[in-house]
C-alpha cells in the first residue's frame, strides 16, 4: 500500500513550495502501480470466444463488474481449451481496444436527404426512426423477399450463421452472400474437400501437427502463423516434437521463417510442384497401399466419357445428387470385375477381394475400355518430372526430389494446402493435388495428418444411419438430409437442393440470384456455371443493372443489406463495386456493423452492431478442433450507446420485409434442422426474438441452454452455470473420437460415394451437369493458363514487370481490426514491410529503386493502377512484388485504420474465376513505375 | 551488435553539464583568488554567489528535463547515493549552496577562520560539482562512448577551462594589481587546461579509433559533424590556445586574451552537447526496434 | 521468495507480437506515443539476414532483462528502482524522479518515459480504469501483479509459439531452470556484467 505520507509529500512537491529538506518517504512501496483511486466493483471472469478471425479462440474476459456495470480489462486465452490451449494472438489481445475504439458506431444514422451514397453524409437516429424509413423504403418500392440480398460477413459467416438462415427462412429470401464466399472458402477448399469431404483449412478441420514429422505448407502462411492460434500452437508443438516443415511460397512468410526448408516457388506454379511430388510418390511406391485399395475410390474403375473421366456405376442424372448405386473395381484375387457399394467407406468390408490400384491393360468392361481411377491419376502425372517441374517453378529439381523423398519415406506425414494464398486459374486442381499427395502418404484423420472436427463425424454417423435405412428414397427427404449433413454433402445439398434449383418450396420458386446470372452468361456468351458457387456474390452487379430474369420475369436485386463485411475492399474490384452500390436500381442499402466501413458510406442506413464481448451466443463446439467440447458466450461489457446485435436486426428487418409478419415458424424450423434442437422451445423462444421480447442471441442460448441440457442430463441452470465458470465443457477426446468414428475407417467421409476420392464423383457429375471442362477435372489435369494474353506458364517477366503476390501480416483481418488503434500500433512499428511492395534488392538496383521510393504498380491486365512505395527485401523472389492485404481502408472516419497500405480492390478487377467463382486475384503481372 | 544513438538526453542536459561545470568551476577558481591571491572579500563573494547563480541556471534546465518537472522535490530523495552520482551530485550540489552560502556570508561579516573553512569547504564542492558531470555519463554501461575513464577528466578539465575563461572576462574588466596578477595566473592555468584537454580528445579519439564498434560509431558521428570539427576544435580548442599563447607573452593583448575567453566558453558549451549527442547505445543483437 | 526469470527460444517465436499486445492491454503501456510507433515493456524486432534464397527471418523478442546486477538500478538516485524479493527489478513510480538516468543506463533498451501526455492518452483509452496517475519512469514487471494472483505474466500466458517460457530459475524442476542449466539458454550482453535473469535460446 501506498503511504499517506508519501502521497502527501508528492502534493506538497507539486506544490514547489519551500522548507524542502524535511520530508521523509516511507519505505518502499509493495505494489508496484499505486492505484491513486480503484476503480469501483470486482474482478469477474467470464468466458467468450474470440470473434477476429474464422479460428474462434476460446477465450476468458476478465471485466470488473460493479452492480449492472461491467468492463472488459483483459483478455487471455481459455487455458482449459484444448483447442487453443490458452493461447490467443494479438488481435485476440486486443479485443477491448475495439469495443471501445472511439471511432465506433453508437447510434443508427440516416443518409442526409438529397446527398449522394459515398458521399457520408447522415443524421443520428433512433432506432424506430430508421426502422420506420427502412420500411418506407420497402413500401414505397414493393420490395419482394427475392429481391433483398443479404451480405453476410465475417462475423455473420462465423458466428452469426443461424441469424442469416433464420432470416433468410423467415421472408423466404434465398440471396445469401456469404462473406466473400467464393474468395475466402470456396477457392480455398473446393480441391480439398472433394478429396476428403470437407473443409480442410478453414474452419472444419486440423491437422494434428502436434504428432506430423514432415509438414509440407503450401503457401498457408494465414493458416497457420499468419495467424490462426489452433493451428500455430499444433505448429508450434509439432516443431518442439522435430517435426520438418517445407514451405512453399513466394516470399518468406512468418510459416517459412519457421520451416526447415524455404522453397521459394514461382507465383502461380505450386500445381506443376505438386504434380511432380505425386509422380515420385507413385514411381517410388512411397504410398500407403491398403488404405487406398479399402478406403479411397482409388481402385474404381473409370471409362473416358466424352473426354473427361467417368466412374462405372455412377449416377449419370444431372438434376440428381450424385449419390449411386454401385461402382466396379478389378479384383486382384479373382481377376473379375465385381461391383461394391455406392456409398460406404470401405470397399472390401467382409468381402474376400483385393480391389487393384492398377487396372490390367486393355481392361474392357461394359463394352468400354476400363482403367482404375489410380491409372487416370498416374497418367497424368507420369511426365512431371522433377526435371520439368523445376523449370516450371523456377527452383531446383532436389528441392522437388527432397520434399517427395522426405514425405514419402517419414510418417505421419502431411500436407497443408493453403489458405489465402493468390488465386489462379487452376486453384481447385491445384489444391485438389495437396489433398490427394496427403491421402498418398495416408494422413487422413490420422495421428499427425488432417483430422476431422466431431461435428463431421456426428454428423455422418446421423447421414449415413439414415441413408442406409432407406428412409431417403424420396427427394426431398435426400435432399434435406444432405443439405444438413457435414462437409461437402451440406455445401452440395444446399447448393443444388435449395439455392440453385429454384424448386425449394421455402424461396416460393426463386433460386439464388446466382442461377439467374448463369443463365444471362449462358445465353449471352455461351458461359459454363460456376458450379461449385454456395453463397457467391456472381451476378449481383447485374442483378442491381436489372439484366437477369428469372421464368421470364426480371430478377432484380433491390435492396441490399450488408452486415460486418466491406465488399469494397475485400471482394476486390473497388470501381464496380463502388458504381453497383451508387445505382438508383439499388433502392435501398442498409450496413450493419461496428465499424465506419468504406462501404457505410454508400448506404442510406447505418445500424450500430454490437461486439462479441456484448453477447450471449447458443451453444456451440469448438470449431474444428479434434476434441468435443462445448462452449458459449458470456457478455462481459454493459450496454454502449444505442447498439443492438446484427441478429436482432434480422428479426426486425424479417418483419419490415414482411409487414410485421417475419415467419419465424419457417426460421425455427431451419434452425432446429441445423442444430438439433428441440423444434417446440426453438419456435417458442424465436417467437420472442420476433416479437422484440427478446434479442434473437438469448433466445438462441435459452434454446441450447434447454435442449443441451437435457441431452447431458443435467438442467439448464447446472449447464448455464458450467459453462459460465469453465468456458469450455470437454466431453470427449480426439483420441477417443477417433477410435470411435474414425473417417474412413468406421464411418464413410461427407463425400458422395462416402470414400476418401481421388476420382470426384461430384466433378464427374458437374462434367454431366455444366459440360466437361478441365478446371474441374475429376481426378487431376495440368492446366495451361496464362499469366497475361500469351504469357504461359514459363513467361519471364523482365524490365520492370512482376509476378505479383498478396499475404497477410498476423495482426490484422481486414475490417475487423484495421482500426483497432493497439493493432495499428503494432503494424505501423513495421509499416515499411506493411504497407509497401516487397521487391528483391537486385530487381531494385535494376529499377534504380531505393527504399521508401514512391512508385506507380500497374496491372498489365486490367490497367489498373495503384501508388505506394517499395520496401527492399532479400525475402522474396526477383520476379515477384508482393504486398500486404489487410490494409487500405478509405472511409476518413477510421482514424487509425484509414489511408495506410494498398487496397487491393484497386489493383485486383473483380474477374471471377471458374469453379467457384474466386477472383483471380493473382493472375496477371504488375509494371512498376518510379513516381 | 545494434548501434543506436541515444535520443533521451539532448540540449537540455548539455546545457545543465555545461552552466552545473562552469558554475562549479567558477565558484571554486573564485574563492582561491579572494583567498590565495589576495582579491578582496566583495571578489570572493561576487564570484562564490554568481558560480552559484550560473549552477542555478544549470540546473533549471535538468528540471525542465524531467518527465513531470514538477516532481523536481524527488531529486532532495537522495537515497540512492550508496550508487548513483545523480543522487551524489545533488549531495555536491547542496554542499555547494550551503558552504557558498555560508562563505559569502562569512566573507561580508569578515569572520576570518570561519570564511576560510568556509571557503575550503565550497571550493571542494565546487569542484566536486565540475568532476561529477562527468562521471554522472561515465556511469551508462549501454553506451561505450561515455563509459571510459576518460570522459570525467575531459569533463572535469573543459569545465576549469570554461571556468577560467569566465573569470578573465571578470578581472579584465578589474584594475587592481592583484587582479593582473591572478588574471595571469588564470591566463596560465587555462593555457595548461586546454593543452591537457587537447591531449585527452586526442587520446579519446585514438582509444576510439580501435574502440568497439560503438565507440567508432560516436567518433565517426563527431569527426563527421562540422560542429565538433570547426566549432569544439578548431574554434574552442586550438584557436584560443593560440591566441592565449599569444596575449599571454604580448602584454597589452588582453583584448585577444577575451576574445579567446568566449570562444573557450562557447567551446565549452559545444563540447557538452556534442559528447550527449554522440552517446551511442550498444544493444546486443535483434534487441534494438 | 524466488528467482523469476524467463527464457526467450528465438527459433519458436512466430513473430505473432501477441506478447506485446497482452503486454500493452494489461499494463497499458503507451501504444498510441510517437505518432503510434508505440512506447513498448516488450518488443518483438524482426531481423533479415543473409541473401535470398538462403535469406533467414528471425523474430527477435525482448524485455526488461532482470538483472542481478542492475545498472538502471545502481544510477536510480532515488532508490525507486529496486529489487523485490523475488529477483524482480521494479519501479516505485512514487519515488521516480523521472530523469531518465536509468534509461540512458540501462544496456537492454527495457525502459521509457511514461509522459504527461501518456498519462492523458491512458486515460482516454482505458477511462476509470487508467492505471498510471503520475510520470514515471516505466518497464516490465513480469506483471507482479498477475504473479500475486497466481497467474502468468501476461506476455508468456499468450505466446503462441511458446517462445517466452517464464518460471522460477531456483526451482530445479521448472522447464526454465532445466534450459538454463544445461547452457541450452544463455543471457546477452554477458559482458556487461549485469547478469540478466531473461535468456535467450538463439
Amino acid at each position: 500500500m501506498v503511504s499517506l505520507n508519501r502521497r502527501n509529500f508528492l502534493k506538497l512537491s507539486s506544490l514547489a513550495a519551500g522548507g524542502l529538506m524535511f520530508f521523509k518517504p516511507t519505505a518502499k512501496a509493495s505494489i508496484y502501480t499505486p492505484h491513486w483511486k480503484k476503480p469501483a466493483g470486482k474482478i469477474k471472469y467470464l468466458p467468450n470466444i474470440c470473434s477476429y478471425c474464422s479460428t474462434a479462440c476460446d477465450i476468458v474476459v476478465r471485466a470488473r463488474v460493479n452492480g449492472k456495470f461491467m468492463k472488459p480489462q483483459k483478455i487471455d486465452g481459455n487455458e482449459k481449451s484444448t483447442y487453443n490451449r490458452g493461447r490467443i494472438c494479438a488481435r485476440g489481445q486486443s479485443g477491448p481496444r475495439t469495443v471501445y475504439n472511439p471511432d465506433r458506431i453508437k447510434y443508427p444514422l440516416i443518409r442526409v436527404e438529397g446527398s449522394e451514397r459515398g458521399e457520408w453524409k447522415f443524421k443520428k437516429a433512433t432506432w424506430k426512426e430508421a426502422m420506420d424509413y427502412i420500411r418506407k423504403k420497402i413500401e414505397e418500392n414493393k420490395i419482394q423477399p427475392h429481391e433483398v440480398a443479404v451480405f453476410a460477413g465475417q462475423r455473420a459467416c462465423a458466428y452469426e450463421k443461424l441469424g442469416v438462415f433464420a432470416f433468410s427462412a423467415s421472408i423466404g429470401c434465398p440471396n445469401i452472400v456469404g462473406s466473400p464466399m467464393q474468395h475466402c472458402v470456396m477457392a480455398e477448399h473446393a480441391g480439398a474437400d472433394v478429396t476428403v469431404g470437407t473443409m480442410i483449412t478453414h474452419d472444419e478441420l486440423l491437422v494434428d501437427m502436434d504428432n506430423t514429422k514432415v509438414l509440407l505448407t503450401v503457401g498457408s502462411n494465414a493458416a497457420i502463423a499468419g495467424i490462426s492460434v489452433s493451428r500455430a500452437v499444433r505448429f508450434a508443438r509439432g516443431r518442439q516434437n522435430k517435426m520438418t516443415v517445407i514451405a512453399l511460397d513466394p516470399r518468406l512468410s512468418e510459416t517459412a521463417a519457421k520451416a526447415d526448408k524455404w522453397i521459394p516457388i514461382k507465383p502461380g506454379s505450386d500445381m506443376a510442384f505438386l504434380m511432380a511430388i505425386i509422380r515420385l510418390l507413385i514411381k517410388n511406391g512411397w504410398y500407403e497401399d491398403e488404405f487406398l485399395r479399402r478406403h479411397t475410390n482409388a481402385p474404381f474403375l473409370i471409362y473416358d466419357n466424352n473426354g473427361a473421366p467417368f466412374a462405372f456405376g455412377q449416377n449419370t442424372n444431372p438434376d440428381q445428387f450424385p449419390f449411386s448405386q454401385n461402382y466396379y473395381v478389378y479384383d486382384e484375387i479373382s481377376g473379375e470385375v465385381v461391383p461394391v457399394d455406392g456409398f460406404t467407406n470401405d470397399n472390401i468390408g467382409n468381402k474376400k477381394i483385393k480391389p487393384a490400384l492398377f487396372a490390367p491393360k486393355d481392361l474392357t468392361f461394359q463394352g468400354k475400355p476400363a482403367k482404375t481411377a489410380f491409372d487416370y491419376l498416374w497418367e497424368t502425372v507420369k511426365d512431371a518430372t522433377p526435371e520439368w517441374a523445376a523449370k516450371v517453378c523456377d527452383i531446383p529439381k532436389e528441392d522437388i526430389e527432397e520434399t517427395a523423398e522426405l514425405l514419402g519415406r517419414i510418417r505421419p506425414a502431411t500436407v497443408h494446402p493453403g489458405w489465402m494464398d493468390g488465386r489462379y486459374e487452376d486453384v481447385v486442381q491445384s489444391r485438389k493435388a495437396a489433398a490427394i499427395i496427403n491421402v498418398l502418404v495416408g494422413g487422413v484423420d490420422s495421428v499427425g495428418g488432417w483430422v476431422f472436427n466431431p461435428e463431421d463425424r456426428e454428423g455422418m454417423e446421423r447421414f449415413t444411419k439414415a441413408y442406409k435405412s432407406g428412409k431417403l428414397n424420396n427427394p426431398m427427404a435426400l435432399m434435406m438430409a444432405t443439405a444438413m449433413a457435414p462437409g461437402l454433402l451440406g455445401v452440395i445439398g444446399k447448393l443444388e437442393g435449395m439455392m440453385l434449383s429454384g424448386k425449394f418450396p421455402l424461396f416460393r420458386g426463386y433460386p439464388h440470384f446466382n442461377r439467374a446470372y448463369y443463365d444471362y452468361q449462358k445465353e449471352k456468351y455461351g458461359k459454363k456455371a460456376i458450379p461449385f458457387s454456395l453463397f457467391i456474390n456472381a451476378g449481383f452487379q447485374e442483378a442491381v443493372e436489372g439484366k437477369l430474369k428469372w421464368n421470364g420475369k426480371p430478377y432484380q436485386i433491390k435492396f441490399a443489406y450488408i452486415y460486418s463485411t466491406n465488399p469494397l475492399k475485400d471482394y476486390f474490384g473497388y470501381k464496380t463495386w463502388a458504381d453497383t452500390f451508387k445505382n438508383p436500381n439499388l433502392k435501398l442499402v442498409v450496413v450493419d456493423d461496428i465499424l465506419p466501413s468504406d462501404v457505410a458510406a454508400f448506404a442510406d442506413v447505418i445500424l450500430p452492431d454490437k461486439t462479441y464481448l456484448e453477447k450471449y451466443s447458443g451453444i456451440w463446439i469448438q470449431g474444428p478442433n479434434s476434441d468435443l467440447g462445448l462452449r458459449m458466450r458470456f457478455p462481459s461489457v454493459s450496454q454502449i450507446g444505442d447498439t443492438k446485435g446484427g441478429d436482432e436486426v434480422f428479426c426486425m428487418l424479417s418483419n419490415a420485409l414482411s409487414h410485421g409478419r417475419g415467419d419465424y415458424g419457417s426460421a425455427a424450423m431451419i434452425v432446429s434442422q441445423f442444430t438439433g434442437w428441440d423444434m417446440g422451445k426453438t419456435m417458442k423462444e424465436l417467437a420472442l426474438a420476433w416479437k422484440g421480447k427478446k434479442p434473437l442471441y438469448k433466445a438462441f442460448r435459452d434454446t441450447a441452454l434447454y435442449t443441451v441440457s437435457k441431452k447431458l442430463g443435467m438442467t439448464p441452470k447446472q449447464l448455464e452455470e458450467t459453462l459460465e465458470k469453465k468456458g469450455v465443457l470437454p466431453l470427449k477426446t480426439k483420441e477417443e473420437l477417433m477410435e470411435e468414428a474414425g473417417m474412413p475407417y468406421k464411418l464413410p467421409v461427407p463425400t458422395f460415394s462416402g470414400r476418401v476420392e481421388i476420382y470426384s464423383t461430384l466433378f464427374g457429375h458437374f462434367n454431366m451437369k455444366y459440360g466437361v471442362d478441365p478446371h474441374w477435372h475429376p481426378i487431376l489435369t495440368y492446366i495451361d493458363w496464362e499469366y497475361k494474353k500469351g504469357a504461359k506458364r514459363d513467361y519471364k517477366p523482365t524490365g520492370n514487370e512482376f509476378f505479383f503476390a498478396y499475404g497477410k501480416v498476423p495482426e490484422m483481418t481486414y475490417l475487423t481490426t484495421a482500426d483497432n488503434p493497439l493493432l495499428h500500433s503494432l503494424v505501423e512499428r513495421h509499416k515499411d514491410e506493411n504497407y509497401g511492395f516487397w521487391m528483391n534488392p537486385k530487381a531494385a538496383e535494376r529499377l534504380g529503386l531505393k527504399e521508401g521510393d514512391k512508385i506507380e504498380v500497374e496491372n498489365t491486365v486490367s490497367g489498373q493502377k495503384i501508388r505506394s512505395f517499395v520496401h527492399i527485401t532479400e525475402m522474396v523472389r526477383e520476379d515477384t512484388v508482393y504486398v500486404m492485404s489487410d490494409f487500405g481502408l478509405d472511409n476518413k472516419l477510421l482514424k487509425y485504420g484509414s489511408g495506410k497500405g494498398v487496397d487491393l480492390g484497386r489493383l485486383i478487377p473483380h474477374r471471377l474465376g471458374p469453379v467457384t467463382g474466386s477472383v483471380l486475384s493473382c493472375q496477371f503481372t504488375v509494371k512498376v513505375r518510379k513516381i | 551488435m545494434d548501434l543506436v544513438q541515444q535520443h533521451i538526453w539532448g540540449w537540455n542536459i548539455a546545457t545543465y553539464l555545461f552552466f552545473g561545470g562552469l558554475g562549479g568551476a567558477t565558484m571554486a577558481l573564485g574563492i582561491l583568488g579572494e583567498m590565495r591571491f589576495k582579491l578582496g572579500k566583495w571578489f570572493g563573494i561576487l564570484t562564490s554567489l554568481l558560480g552559484l547563480a550560473i549552477l542555478s541556471f544549470g540546473l533549471i534546465w535538468l528540471v525542465i528535463d524531467l518527465i513531470d518537472p514538477l516532481r523536481f522535490l524527488l531529486a532532495f530523495w537522495v537515497a540512492g547515493i550508496g550508487h548513483s552520482w545523480i543522487a551524489r551530485g545533488m549531495v555536491i550540489i547542496n554542499g555547494a549552496y550551503i558552504f557558498g552560502v555560508l562563505y559569502a556570508i562569512a566573507a561580508f561579516l569578515e569572520k576570518e577562520t570561519f570564511k576560510k573553512w568556509m571557503g575550503y569547504l565550497a571550493m571542494f564542492c565546487g569542484f566536486g560539482v565540475t568532476t561529477y558531470t562527468g562521471l554522472l555519463l561515465n556511469a551508462n554501461v549501454g553506451i561505450p562512448f561515455w563509459h571510459t575513464p576518460a570522459l570525467p577528466l575531459l569533463f572535469t578539465i573543459s569545465a576549469f577551462s570554461t571556468g577560467c575563461a569566465l573569470l578573465m572576462l571578470i578581472l579584465a574588466a578589474m584594475k587592481s594589481h592583484e587582479a593582473k596578477h591572478y588574471f595571469h595566473f588564470i591566463e596560465g592555468f587555462d593555457i595548461f587546461l586546454i593543452s591537457a584537454e587537447l591531449l585527452t580528445i586526442f587520446a579519446y579519439f585514438d582509444f576510439a579509433r580501435l574502440g568497439n564498434a560503438a565507440v567508432m560509431k560516436s567518433a565517426h558521428m563527431l569527426l563527421a559533424n562540422p560542429l565538433f570539427t570547426i566549432g569544439f576544435v578548431v574554434l574552442g580548442l586550438i584557436s584560443p590556445l593560440i591566441l592565449e599563447a599569444y596575449a599571454s607573452v604580448k602584454e597589452s593583448a588582453k583584448g585577444v586574451a577575451l576574445v579567446a575567453s568566449i570562444m573557450v566558453l562557447i567551446g565549452g558549451y559545444l563540447l557538452r552537447y556534442l559528447i550527449v549527442w554522440a552517446g551511442v547505445f550498444q544493444y546486443p543483437h535483434g534487441l534494438a526496434g | 521468495m524466488a528467482r523469476y526469470g524467463m527464457v526467450m527460444n528465438v527459433h519458436a517465436c512466430l513473430g505473432c507480437r501477441a506478447c506485446m499486445a497482452a503486454c500493452s492491454e494489461w499494463n497499458q503501456t503507451p501504444f498510441w506515443a510517437e505518432d503510434f510507433k508505440g512506447k513498448w515493456r516488450t518488443r518483438v524486432t524482426e531481423i533479415e539476414e543473409g541473401k535470398f534464397p538462403e535469406v533467414k527471418r528471425y523474430f527477435f523478442p525482448t524485455i526488461c532483462m532482470h538483472c542481478e546486477n542492475p545498472p538502471c538500478h545502481s544510477v536510480c538516485p532515488t532508490e525507486a528502482t529496486y529489487i523485490n524479493k523475488d529477483g524482480i527489478v521494479l519501479i516505485d513510480y512514487d519515488l521516480c524522479l523521472g530523469c531518465g538516468y536509468c534509461i540512458e543506463a540501462c544496456p537492454y533498451d527495457a525502459r521509457y518515459e511514461y509522459e504527461l501526455d501518456d498519462l492523458k492518452q491512458d486515460e482516454f483509452y482505458f477511462g476509470e480504469d487508467a492505471r498510471h496517475h503520475q510520470a514515471h519512469v516505466d518497464k516490465c514487471t513480469f506483471c507482479v501483479d498477475r504473479l500475486a494472483e497466481g497467474i502468468e505474466p501476461s506476455c508468456a500466458a499468450t505466446c503462441v509459439g511458446h517462445a517466452r517460457i517464464f518460471g522460477d530459475l531456483d526451482d530445479p524442476k521448472s522447464e526454465i531452470a532445466q534450459l538454463v542449466s544445461t547452457g541450452k539458454a544463455k543471457p546477452l550482453g554477458e559482458y556487461m556484467g549485469a547478469k540478466p535473469k531473461v535468456y535467450y535460446i538463439k
